[in-house]
């Protein structure tokens, strides 16, 4: 074989090209000839052109999840954004090498394509428009690698990581869908524990799925990722058929799933001119879950108003019984008002009317939350009569499919209220069945 | 019939859409009728210029290929039947068909060339890699360490 380096420089970034970037970097550690042609060239051309060469969307196409453009003073580091995927694959290949330290870089790398993706028209666009991001992250988070505490298999953490950690893994895993471990029963009872803990609702986290704000004044701060996931199971458990214990696990791409959450921005729409930007106005499709206020209090453990041990046991068994109900919704925007915090995304007020034979009507409002995450508030009740309320969060991109997960419970807010998990969504034109799709392929 | 010179001096003789291939070749020829003068090629040595000849005459008559919109993306990696037949028999020269084809300007044959050679690179350790290619580590233990460091995103564990 003849000399390799006396090829034109630009035949051998030809040559680069058609390989994988672990054999990039093998190449660059042959000689200084070749480090210097990978490492030390004057721009980031080799890099760029590497980085679109994988399966993965053109960054330049790419929105943030709230509709964002990249801002084109800064350069999109193709080197040090490639190579950081690279590593997460590597280690999602094979968690056992992942540091413990390294474990919230790679949730944020893989948080990080899934969230920068391009728009989609509208909801039947995904067919032609499918993001490459989400179809590499769920490829390479199949079978639940990196999700499931079974398959990480890795040392525990720094405990001053540990909570950041959890709430980075329960958003993707909310975004990912069901893993194998969320067939097990003690995952089905996890979610409900969670779902129907009185405790876990109050003034702190103004009885949503939020995380009490560390700033003076209180109100909410963040969203709790985890409290979102097991709404998430809760819901899941009416939509799909869990595979029994010992069952091979199966991938299944339905609502509450990748790529679902793909954003949409319908041609001609500018997010930061439009009033409705969050796509309230329309016809939404309500979903929620309740169980009998009489288990709900013995759950709870209530006597005479304290509160004891949550009694799990209870929320399992062939007498549990949880209903699922859904309804026609037409929300309808009201008014705007400026949110200085969010310069382009106002706080929209909305008005909405449930489908008969219900009497019900709906009040609220959409907004922008401490961490960017787009926040739904309303309050509905019959007859003119304010009764329950609702808190709920848009997962995914502005305007997914997905839609917003939450919980409701009564404006009252005395301790024994009840409380329950909902699902709000845009039903698309032709309803999407669920699709079991072979981990495998 | 048009007659080429190969840099060692052999004269080869091909038709006009054969020689089209090239966009060099096809771009001399188009205010040429006829073919009283050979066409000399002092890059080329008759050995490379015999496969570049076969290669394009395989091809005679295939569309060009085309610029892609956006060349960097989504490369096709596979080579056809009769390609990697042709690539992989004439392995041991095929640079020199890399770079008569990069000279020549045969877009399929430098495609063609820089895909086998990849193919080769894929899944090899730096060592194997060196080894292959005849390359020298002319890198310092220092330089070494310092690289290493730089290629940590890649290393599996």
């Amino acid at each position: 074989m003849g000399p390799l380096d006396d090829l034109p420089v630009e035949t051998i970034e030809e040559i680069l090209l058609h390989l994988d970037p672990l054999d990039v970097s093998k190449m660059s550690l042959t000689c200084r000839f070749f480090y210097d042609v990978i490492y030390n060239a004057p721009d980031q051309h080799l890099w760029r052109a590497l980085y679109l060469a994988q399966p993965l969307d053109d960054p330049t196409r790419c929105v943030s999840q709230n509709g964002k453009k990249r801002r084109t003073e800064v350069e999109f580091n193709w080197k040090a954004e490639l190579q950081a995927i690279i590593r997460a694959r590597t280690v999602l290949e094979d968690v056992s090498i992942c540091k413990p330290h390294e474990r919230i870089t790679i949730l944020r790398t893989l948080l990080n394509m899934v969230s920068w993706v391009p728009p989609l028209n509208s909801y039947s666009d995904m067919i032609d428009n499918l993001s490459q991001n989400l179809l590499y992250v769920t490829a390479l988070t199949r079978g639940g690698v990196f999700l499931d505490p079974e398959k990480l298999g890795l040392p525990a953490d720094d405990p001053k990581f540990a909570e950041e950690e959890a709430q980075l893994r329960a958003r993707l895993h909310t975004l990912i869908g069901v893993t194998p471990s969320d067939h097990h029963h003690s995952a089905h009872l996890a979610a409900r524990a969670c779902v129907y803990l009185f405790r876990n609702y109050n003034w702190g986290n103004e009885f949503g799925p939020f995380l009490p704000s560390s700033a003076e004044g209180g109100g909410v701060g963040k969203v709790n990722w985890i409290h979102i996931k097991h709404i998430h199971h809760v819901i899941t458990m009416h939509l799909i058929e869990f595979a029994e214990e010992g069952q091979v696990f199966q991938v299944v791409i339905y609502p509450l799933s990748f790529p679902y959450t793909q954003i949409v921005i319908p041609d001609g729409i500018d997010l930061d001119q439009e009033e409705d930007w969050a796509g309230v106005n329309g016809v939404w499709l309500v979903s929620f879950c309740f169980v009998d206020h009489s288990l709900l209090l013995r759950y709870n453990n209530i006597v005479d108003s304290d509160t004891g041990e949550p009694r799990t046991s209870l929320l399992t068994g062939p007498d549990f019984q949880e209903m699922f109900r859904s309804m026609q919704v037409t929300l309808k925007v009201t008014k705007t008002r400026e949110d200085p915090n969010h310069p382009g995304r106002p706080q929209i007020y909305f008005i909405g009317v449930v489908a008969e034979p219900s009497t019900s009507v709906i009040n609220g409002y959409v907004c922008m939350t401490d961490d960017d995450y787009i926040r739904w508030h309303f309050v509905s009740g019959e007859q003119g009569q304010a009764i329950w309320s609702s808190e709920g969060v848009q997962i995914g991109g502005i305007r997914s499919s997905y839609g917003v997960l939450g919980t409701w419970t009564t404006i009252f807010h005395d301790d024994d209220d009840p409380v329950g998990p909902f699902w709000l969504r845009k039903p698309p034109l032709a309803v999407e069945a669920a699709v079991p799709v072979n981990p495998e392929t | 019939m048009f007659t080429l010179l190969s840099e060692d001096g052999i004269s080869f003789q091909a038709e006009r859409d054969v020689l089209e291939r090239s966009v060099l070749l096809k771009n001399m020829l188009e205010d040429v009728q006829d073919s009283s003068n050979s066409i000399p090629l002092p890059n080329v040595a008759s050995a490379v210029l015999e496969k570049v000849l076969h290669f394009c005459e395989h091809h005679r008559g295939d569309p060009l290929p085309v610029p892609e919109e956006d060349e960097t993306r989504m490369r096709k990696i596979v080579i056809e039947d009769w390609d990697y037949d042709f690539i992989s028999a004439n392995c041991d020269i095929v640079f020199e068909i890399i770079m008569a084809a990069n000279y020549l300007d045969i877009k399929d044959l430098l495609d063609l060339g820089c895909k086998y050679v990849a193919s080769l690179i894929k899944g090899k350790s730096t060592e194997q890699i060196r080894e292959l290619f005849h390359i020298v580590n002319d890198l310092t233990p220092e330089e070494e360490e310092k690289i290493k460091k730089e290629n940590q995103w890649a290393e599996a564990v």
